[in-house]
């Protein structure tokens, strides 16, 4: 029986080994890639190296008008910046919807679902007219202002559901103690919350981290591009591309999300467990 | 040849791009062209410091030469600043669409021919004949400039030239001792030759060539030798179904006899680097190509590469050649500075210094006089496609107009198609018959 078990268990781990070698095989290659002299790259499946050309790195660094170091610098500036934008805003709009009683809450609410489904190139030309108007157009700020102002739809639903999993009768209980929505919201729910807020950090690190379009198109000065955006212009249209420097370069672009799931991985799974599953 | 993955994406936004275009003009009190008018009506250069932006795609050389250039522009003209704003063709065009819809578009842009029509029909690019007087023209030959126009008036003015011809490989022929033809020209048949006899004398080890049949380009060339041709002045589809199925004919029956390689092997190797193409990696001797010979020499540094011209009908009509730009400036018709970004273009498409950095960097020099300055400068790849555009220069009739609005498609559906006619799914005749019908629908829907 227990034997049965062991081998069952061995099937399972080696399928699933197989299986995320298939997966990650293509992120391998692009590291084993960056190591590799131009000329090798694209006849050389394999992830072996028998060459070690660490000068991808650094000549990548330095390749564009920039070094590599302003647009993550650039990247870095932004994240950060809609991290914090998401958070506060879409907590406190996710406990309104959530607790608060008001007028056309539930218009509200599926108008907020709806914004999910909006593709980007309906939203874009529309916002570029109003940054354009604001004079925002190569700042960060159409990247950062609006998360500010709970335009994240998904974590917002993500925290009223996490929200509607809390016991009403705390709130009652504080409320009977003389508390107001702000203290109840800053000092029960926020706590509360740590599961949700860090899943909802987590992944706007990692969307805007490798958000590209309307960085693209909102930063439009070399100097203020962010990493994902500055990747392209290793793309030469004449066909000279310089892909030793575009892959080293993904490689470094490519550690902070590493680093982010890594370390994120416990509270990611947590904040989703206890709020899409019910 | 250039392929358009983001086309679908980008015509969708081009497609915004004409009703935002609309609300913008009322959003800002129709505000258009206005700036540095005068009582005479032309635009007039101001004697404040003023601000243009230059907008251009490309990588690697050509972000230095057009910096060092915009520098030499600056100190000539001490009150205006240009910001520089570039990014890969990719997204060049998706953000191009975005800021014209926004009404903010760069005062000169880097333009493809692919899009000349569609930006001038929209009014976002601007007629350059109002600013003859800071945009001197004159150096340009008339076959030259009809490239840069749409509807009869110059919006775009061509940089740099190219034509298509046949790269040939000289140490794989000169390995197996095959000859070329001499002379200036050659037919299909003397193409078939070497094709065949490479195929041949190397065991099938060399193929003859990568054949054409998915790109525009040499489409246009096969009708014009024809007395047909893709578009007409007026952008509609004139291209008979008979010319096209006899195009994918010829070609087929390259592949059916082997001296090329098969239809899947050609599929395989449609995409990726020059430095991992079938002509750079030897496993072909010919490969039909815009004159970019240089990037395939130097993606295959230890072959000799030639340029031969593109095989002829023996009763083609003389004139069939014809000059293409490889890219244009263009000015917004929106700029609120028209007068200094005419002067920018005026600088960067006469000044000798600017003929030096750029070299051929952007295609052969439409200015005669650039191709004159660099003259003694190139070497190798370089000095063949120049002797090429020249000759095709002396050879050419009136260029193909430009991808009428509507039809910036006519390539990538031109090479599904041929993809279909290669595997056996449809005939060339009933594909030829499909693609006309296509093309014309969309260029219907786009009017």
């Amino acid at each position: 029986m227990l034997r049965r078990q062991r081998i069952s268990s061995i099937g399972k781990h080696t399928l699933l080994i197989v299986l995320s070698l298939i997966m990650l095989y293509p992120v391998l290659w692009m590291v084993a890639s960056s190591l590799r002299p131009d000329g090798y790259i694209f006849n050389n499946p394999s992830l072996v190296l028998d060459t070690f050309a660490y000068k991808n790195y650094t000549n990548g660094w330095g390749a564009l008008q920039q070094p590599f170091g302003t647009y993550l610098l650039n990247s870095a500036i932004v994240v950060v910046g809609a991290i914090l934008g998401n958070l506060i805003s879409c907590s406190l709009a996710a406990y309104a919807f959530a607790r608060l009683r008001f007028r056309f809450k539930r218009l509200a609410f599926g108008a907020m679902l709806v914004t999910m489904m909006l593709p980007i190139q309906v939203l874009i030309i529309p916002q570029y007219v109003i940054y354009a108007q604001l004079g925002w157009i190569n700042t960060f700020l159409p990247l950062i202002v609006p998360k500010f102002l709970a335009t994240d739809g998904f974590f917002i639903f993500l925290m009223v559901q996490f929200i509607r999993g809390i016991p009403r009768e705390l709130d009652e209980a504080a409320r009977i103690d003389g508390a107001g929505h702000a203290r109840i919201f800053l000092q029960m729910m926020l706590p509360l919350m740590k599961p949700a807020l860090a899943t909802a950090a987590i992944f706007t690190f990692i969307w805007t981290w490798n958000d590209f379009f309307s960085q693209l198109i909102f930063v439009t000065e070399p100097d203020k591009y962010t990493s994902s955006v500055a990747l392209r212009q290793f793309i030469d249209p004449t066909g000279q591309s310089d892909f030793g420097g575009l892959f080293a370069m993904s490689v470094v672009t490519l550690v902070p999300v590493f680093l982010a799931f890594l370390f994120g991985q416990r509270f990611l799974l947590r904040g989703i467990a206890t709020s899409g599953g019910k | 040849m250039k392929r358009h993955p983001g086309s679908r994406v980008r015509s969708r936004i081009l497609t915004a791009v004409a009703a935002a275009a609309a609300s913008v003009l009322v959003l800002s009190g129709c505000a258009v062209g206005n700036g540095g008018s005068s009582s005479d009506g032309g635009p007039q250069l101001s004697k404040k410091p003023v601000t243009i932006s230059l907008n251009w795609w490309g990588a690697g050389a050509r972000v230095t030469a057009t910096q060092d250039a915009v520098k030499l522009f600056e100190k000539a003209h001490p009150n205006i600043t240009v910001k520089l704003q570039s990014t890969d063709w990719g997204s060049y065009w998706d953000k191009l669409a975005t800021t014209v819809a926004g009404g903010n578009a760069p005062d000169v842009m880097q333009f493809d021919q692919l899009y000349v029509a569609s930006y001038a029909q929209r009014g976002a690019i601007a007629d350059l004949s109002t600013y003859s007087k800071y945009l001197d023209t004159s150096s340009l030959s008339k076959n030259v400039l009809a490239t840069g126009e749409y509807d009869g008036k110059l919006y775009a003015v061509p940089i740099g030239l190219n034509s298509m011809g046949v790269a040939v490989n000289r140490t794989i022929l000169d390995k197996y001792g095959v000859e070329l033809p001499d002379g200036k020209s050659w037919t299909w048949n003397d193409l078939n030759r070497v094709a065949t006899e490479i195929t041949e004398k190397s065991d099938g080890k060399v193929k003859g060539l990568d054949p054409f049949g998915g790109d525009t380009p040499s489409l246009t060339l096969w009708a014009r030798q024809h007395g047909n041709q893709l578009f007409d002045q007026k952008g509609n589809v004139v291209l008979k179904p008979s010319m096209l199925a006899g195009y994918w004919q010829y070609a087929l029956d390259q592949i059916k006899s082997g001296v090329t390689p098969s239809a899947s092997q050609l599929a395989e190797g449609a995409t990726g680097n020059l430095d991992q193409s079938d002509l750079a990696t030897g496993k072909v001797a010919m490969t039909f190509l815009p004159s970019n010979l240089t990037a395939f020499q130097v993606a295959a540094p230890t072959q000799k590469l030639d340029m031969l011209p593109f095989p002829s009908a023996a009763d083609a009509k003389k004139g069939w050649q014809y000059l293409k730009s490889s890219m244009y400036w263009t000015i917004s018709s929106r700029s609120k500075h028209p007068a200094e970004a005419a002067e920018l273009v005026d600088f960067l498409t006469t000044d000798p210094q600017v003929g030096k950095l750029f070299g051929a960097e952007r295609g052969m020099p439409a200015n005669p006089k650039f191709q004159k300055l660099i003259a003694p400068d190139l070497s190798g790849s370089d000095k063949i496609v120049m002797n090429y555009i020249k000759q095709v220069t002396s050879e050419s009739g009136t260029p193909a107009p430009v991808t009428p609005v509507g039809g910036q498609d006519a390539d990538t559906l031109l090479n599904q198609l041929w993809q279909n006619v290669q595997f056996g799914k449809t005939t060339p005749h009933d594909a030829a018959v499909q693609y006309i019908t296509q093309l014309k629908k969309e260029i219907a829907a786009a009017k």
